[in-house]
């Protein structure tokens, strides 16, 4: 008899991850403007993470490496049309139970918000909300996320990283 | 004598009465057992013994726990049943969901590909499939965009430390060149 309430129970906790499946509450954001035409989308998928082992790896620094292994997917959602409504609808949007804020950037100039969502110690979610007078910036990233690894990049690479920046886009 | 051979012919051949075959175990029974018919005492002897053989009182008890311990056997493959239909049920519930998202997502996708991304045929907004599409056909148009993003991501989290604003609006406004604003 033991063994059958274990039965009854596994499909309860099915249930749970399935509750759990439903990730996204920005996800409601994204699917509100993303046919907007005053909103710039990237959206990479799981798939396309995936394909990416497949790129040719030697010159990503390998801390990079490692973060965008542990991603399974991306997306951005940009606007320079009437950023401060915008953020303030994302930030109303944004269910405070799931999400927990992290680190606030306030300047005369702009507002950067990342919260980010935990299940268990590992980081879930990072959502990073930013925005000033030119724009509305909003970027999800769902997966396995080291924080620690992530506020590296910048520094490693410094200025010499933001100039392959401007080559990249140019591509 | 003659009369208890006579039924005893009879009892052998199987042709007593009922009545028949009581008078003659009342004659065994009696105990005054002529010589002649001695041989068949034993035999009539172990026919009263069986007959005073009862069921013990707790025959009941005996054949409801035989049919108790069957019982649960039966209920325990049922309760299997019942869980796997429950998970069957949840299985496929968690699937729909599941699938009614992809769908969700791949509208929402396919309609992205026609927004902000260069070198794509799609009809803005008017794309409906059922799979995933990526802004990105070419991963390694897709990893860039993640290396910016997740440079961005970095550099607003280092922002005040180590980063100027100057940099800052450089790094924002490379961003928005490769998006396509």
């Amino acid at each position: 008899m033991n063994r059958s309430k274990w039965i009854f129970f596994f499909p309860l906790l099915l249930l749970g991850t399935g509750v759990f499946a439903q990730d996204d509450a920005i996800g409601k954001f994204f699917s509100k403007y993303v046919e907007d035409s005053r909103f710039t989308v990237v959206s990479i998928s799981p798939k396309m993470f995936r394909l990416m082992s497949k790129v040719n790896w030697d010159t990503i620094p390998s801390d990079l490496k490692q973060t965008v292994s542990q991603l399974t997917s991306l997306r951005i959602l940009s606007t320079e049309t009437t950023p401060g409504a915008f953020y303030k609808e994302a930030m109303a949007r944004i269910d405070r139970k799931e999400y927990e804020e992290l680190i606030t950037v306030r300047s005369d100039k702009d507002n950067v918000r990342f919260m980010v969502k935990e299940q268990g110690d590992v980081i879930h979610e990072l959502l990073m909300i930013a925005v000033d007078k030119d724009g509305f910036t909003m970027m999800s990233f769902v997966g396995n996320i080291d924080l620690d690894k992530l506020s590296r990049l910048s520094s490693d690479m410094g200025i010499k990283g933001m100039e392959n920046l401007k080559n990249i886009k140019r591509k | 004598m003659n009369e208890i051979r006579r039924l005893l012919e009879k009892y052998f051949l199987a042709e007593t009465t009922l009545e028949e075959e009581k008078v003659l175990a009342d004659y065994f029974r009696a105990g005054e057992v002529d010589a002649e018919f001695l041989q068949y005492a034993p035999f009539f002897e172990y026919m009263e013994e069986e007959k005073r053989v009862l069921p013990g009182e707790d025959l009941e008890e005996r054949i409801l726990a035989r049919i108790g311990l069957a019982a649960p056997v039966r209920r325990i493959k049922f309760g299997y049943a019942a869980a796997a239909a429950v998970l069957l049920c949840v299985c496929s519930l968690f699937l729909v969901v599941r699938l009614s998202q992809d769908r969700v997502d791949g509208v929402k996708v396919a309609a992205s590909g026609g927004v902000g991304t260069p070198g794509k045929g799609g009809a803005p907004g008017g794309v409906v499939t059922a799979t995933i599409k990526d802004t990105y056909d070419d991963p390694e148009k897709a990893l860039a965009a993640v290396r910016q993003a997740l440079l961005v991501a970095s550099v607003h989290m280092n922002e005040g430390k180590n980063i100027t604003q100057k940099n800052m609006y450089r790094l924002n406004n490379s961003w928005q060149a490769a998006t396509g604003n």
